[in-house]
């Protein structure tokens, strides 16, 4: 067993106090069951613990979240989609499509943050924006992690193209940009606005040297006195070599014109041509890569993979990716500069960037209240089979294991369970056991849901399911009194001993009123009748009604004769079958109708003379 | 191909119907009910069923065809105890609901507040064992169709019952008719 990274949270509870007594806890399915015992550590126990109640504790509150369903809801659909992906497919149309996938995982949590961040906005009650927003930004972090891991697991992006991949991440999440930029734009005299600099500046961090451009020609016009030197410093901004998606030039080529590019600013720096503009001499050298330069952006850049993205970009574009970890950890570090510790999402984020999947992994499962995250993202690196297949020590990887998790925490909603069957399908060693124990368990308050549940289990051909879920609807209607619903379930279970228990109900009903009920169920019973023998003896002596009902005596007759000879008749219904057989006897019919009779008379005879003859006997024998 | 609107609810619905509408009125159905299934638990009430009334037109937004365009909005909802097993129009303002619990609620729409409100409600409608008796156990009602003024309500007891708008007790009821 591995040791804790970490100190456990620690949850009181309202009422109990632990320190005086005992508490007792029970694991259910997706919740904790607590109470306080009275059982005293210290002195004698009570008779009757102090707090009164039972506790039932959830960890888990996302799966209620109305949102968030969507989040559950969409993501189910891609899950499905990315399993029937076409195994043949192989290299780079494989790699596309999985690509796809990790963006449509991605748009989800996105539409779901846009939603969120509407409802905290018009929240009427502050805590409750509180806690929208709060939500907003864990599925912020959740989608910056997982774009991340997209650039460099999934898209394997090489040198070169990487760093643009991080410079859209960068771009997409630090998005203050837009505001601020409709702000200095939207005003008279753009270049006057006091956070005028500040937008040049950003721009030129993010890499938007086209943009940071066209700010420049703006003061250039409203200060020309500056004109020169905005002129000089705009087309160095326009000249930095950089790799653009359809250029053909190869890594060193570009390595080559970077390096001139970037000596052609060392000579600008020497020259002091942007003394006399302090905002232009700070801009170039953020363009030279200098790390002091950039420091003093903390703030703009906001946070450390800003800072690392930055860093490469203006010292070395043409990075690999296994160099970036040196960049992660060092950029962090300074960025941080002592004064504060790393937060979770960094420690993710590095382990990220030293490509160690399996940490990223974990810490996001500490990190997380859900299982979502880690599920759909181990399931899809699964897919571009990046998880060695190392076994747990409970007996399936660790995909299966978190899809395991994840999926058992949605039967635990009463909506959502429906979802969790087709998670559970794909889990090939542990799937369909988990499978069958949650089915059973799923509350059935109306037929409806009974069938769905049933659907469900007869697809997987889960019969042993199937039994068991009808045999308990069977009893329940039998309980109620509703004998046709308990029959027709009892056929669906092919349960033989219920079916009889339930033929036997109908039979004494017949006893007491006269009459049948359910009459269409039992006339109709078909190929089900042969299920137990009392069944057929119900059907068919109903058939004897309705042949008598319809005069056909001579058919009547001699299915009521072949039910007296078998043996399926109950010994109780031997006196009902006799009595039947009187008013066929007193008729008057043709030669058939007489053999019958007379089997009739010396059957009913033979059996008198039986019973007589064992009643001698025991009297005798007593 | 005709545009579809999706838009995600966070309800699993089982009924949806149109509005009547009045009749002789020669325009297309604008709003119709939902009503959802399966959101409750015993343990915890962090979520409920809802009966709700949406609208699709007369925002203004027209297309080429003279069709409406953009999504359907929320007019007002409803908590409903139970599932909803079936739905109908008793007429213009009001939806009657048949749920799992056994219960027939009619509930009145307000145009002026756009609100919901139970107009009338019986709430042992289908049973196993009656309400006299110390094991009351509750059927769900299944279906339901109105003719207004009645309302005829169907459940797995197998009860068949009539009841008309404003009469507080059944006006007819048939046991067993399976």
């Amino acid at each position: 067993m591995e040791e804790l990274d970490g100190e456990p949270t620690v949850t009181l509870i309202p009422g109990v106090n632990s320190k005086k007594n005992q508490m007792y806890f029970d694991w259910g399915p997706g919740e904790m069951l607590v109470c306080e015992t009275s059982f005293n550590k210290k002195e004698k126990s009570e008779m009757v613990p102090s707090c009164p109640f039972i506790y039932i504790i959830r960890k888990d509150v996302d799966v209620y979240s109305q949102i968030l369903r969507k989040l559950f809801n969409e993501s189910h659909g891609i899950f499905l989609g990315l399993q029937r992906i076409d195994e043949e497919l192989t290299g780079k149309s494989r790699k596309s499509q999985l690509v796809r996938v990790s963006k449509n995982y991605r748009s989800v949590i996105r539409a779901c943050m846009e939603e969120m961040h509407q409802v905290a906005i018009a929240a009427k009650d502050p805590a409750n924006g509180r806690q929208f927003s709060s939500q907003v930004s864990i599925l912020s972090a959740m989608e910056l992690i997982w774009n991340l891991c997209e650039i460099l697991f999934i898209e394997v992006a090489p040198a070169g193209p990487l760093l643009l991949h991080l410079l859209d991440w960068v771009r997409l999440h630090v998005c203050e940009v837009d505001s601020l930029s409709a702000d200095v734009l939207g005003s008279e005299n753009p270049s006057k606005h006091d956070s005028f600099w500040n937008l040049v500046t950003i721009l030129v961090l993010q890499g938007r040297l086209d943009e940071a451009r066209q700010m420049l020609s703006k003061e250039a016009d409203a200060s020309p006195a500056s004109a020169g030197i905005c002129r000089i410093m705009g087309d160095l901004m326009r000249t930095m070599p950089i790799l653009s998606p359809g250029n053909t030039q190869t890594l060193t080529e570009l390595e080559l014109k970077w390096q001139h590019w970037h000596e052609e600013c060392e000579r600008y720096l020497q020259d002091s041509t942007f003394a006399t503009s302090p905002h232009l001499e700070s801009l170039l050298k953020i363009m030279l890569g200098d790390e002091a330069a950039l420091l003093e952006q903390k703030e703009l850049l906001s946070n450390w993979y800003h800072f690392l993205v930055t860093r490469l970009l203006y010292s070395n574009p043409t990075v690999k990716p296994i160099d970036l970890h040196y960049y992660a950890q060092s950029s962090l570090d300074l960025f941080l500069g002592g004064e504060s510790s790393p937060e979770p999402l960094d420690n993710i984020l590095l382990a990220a960037f030293e490509f160690d999947i399996h940490q990223v992994i974990k810490e996001c499962s500490i990190a997380l209240s859900n299982w979502w995250f880690v599920a759909h993202l181990t399931d899809l690196l699964d897919h571009c089979k990046l998880l060695q297949s190392h076994n747990l020590y409970f007996g399936s990887n660790m995909r299966e294991f978190l899809l395991l998790e994840y999926a058992s925490g949605l039967f635990a909603h009463p909506s959502l369970w429906q979802l969790g069957v087709d998670y559970f399908d794909y889990c090939p060693e542990l799937g369909r056991v988990s499978l069958e124990l949650h089915i059973e368990r799923i509350p059935l308050n109306t037929e409806q849901k009974a069938l769905k549940v049933l659907r469900i289990c007869e697809q997987r051909q889960m019969t042993e399911q199937v039994r068991s879920i009808c045999k308990i609807l069977a009893m329940k209607a039998v309980r109620n009194n509703r004998l046709g619903s308990a029959l027709s379930w009892s056929i669906r279970a092919k349960d033989a001993a219920f079916a009889t228990l339930v033929s036997d109900r109908f039979l004494r009903d017949y006893c007491e009123r006269g009459c049948f009920s359910d009459l269409d169920l039992i006339d109709n019973l078909g190929p089900a009748m042969m299920l137990s023998d009392r069944l057929t003896f119900l059907g068919k002596y109903r058939e004897f009604h309705r042949m008598y009902g319809e005069k056909r005596f001579a058919d009547a007759a001699s299915l009521l004769l072949s039910l007296m000879t078998s043996r399926i008749a109950p010994r109780s219904f031997w006196m009902t079958l006799l009595t039947d057989a009187l008013p066929l006897l007193e008729q008057k019919q043709d030669d058939d109708i007489e053999t019958t009779k007379v089997e009739m008379l010396r059957l009913s005879l033979a059996r008198n003379l039986a019973r007589a003859i064992i009643r001698e006997g025991s009297l005798e024998g007593s | 191909m005709e545009e579809i609107y999706a838009k995600f609810v966070s309800q699993k619905i089982s009924k949806t119907r149109w509005r009547p509408l009045p009749p002789g009125s020669l325009q297309t159905a604008e709003t119709f009910a939902t009503g959802s299934w399966d959101n409750e638990t015993k343990l915890s009430v962090l979520q409920e069923n809802y009966i709700s009334l949406w609208s699709i037109g007369d925002f203004g937004n027209l297309d080429s065809d003279g069709g409406f365009e953009g999504d359907h909005q929320l007019l007002c909802d409803i908590r409903h105890h139970g599932d909803v097993m079936d739905l109908q129009f008793f007429d213009q303002e009001r939806i009657v609901a048949a749920s799992s619990t056994g219960c027939v609620t009619v509930f009145l729409h307000h145009p002026n507040n756009q609100t919901l409100s139970v107009n009338q409600q019986w709430t042992t409608a289908h049973y196993h064992t009656g309400p006299g008796s110390p094991s009351y156990s509750s059927a769900p009602c299944t279906g339901v169709v109105c003719n207004n003024p009645e309302i005829v309500t169907v459940g797995e007891d197998g009860r068949i019952n009539l009841f008309r708008a404003d009469h507080k007790e059944a006006v007819r009821t048939i046991d067993n008719a399976d």
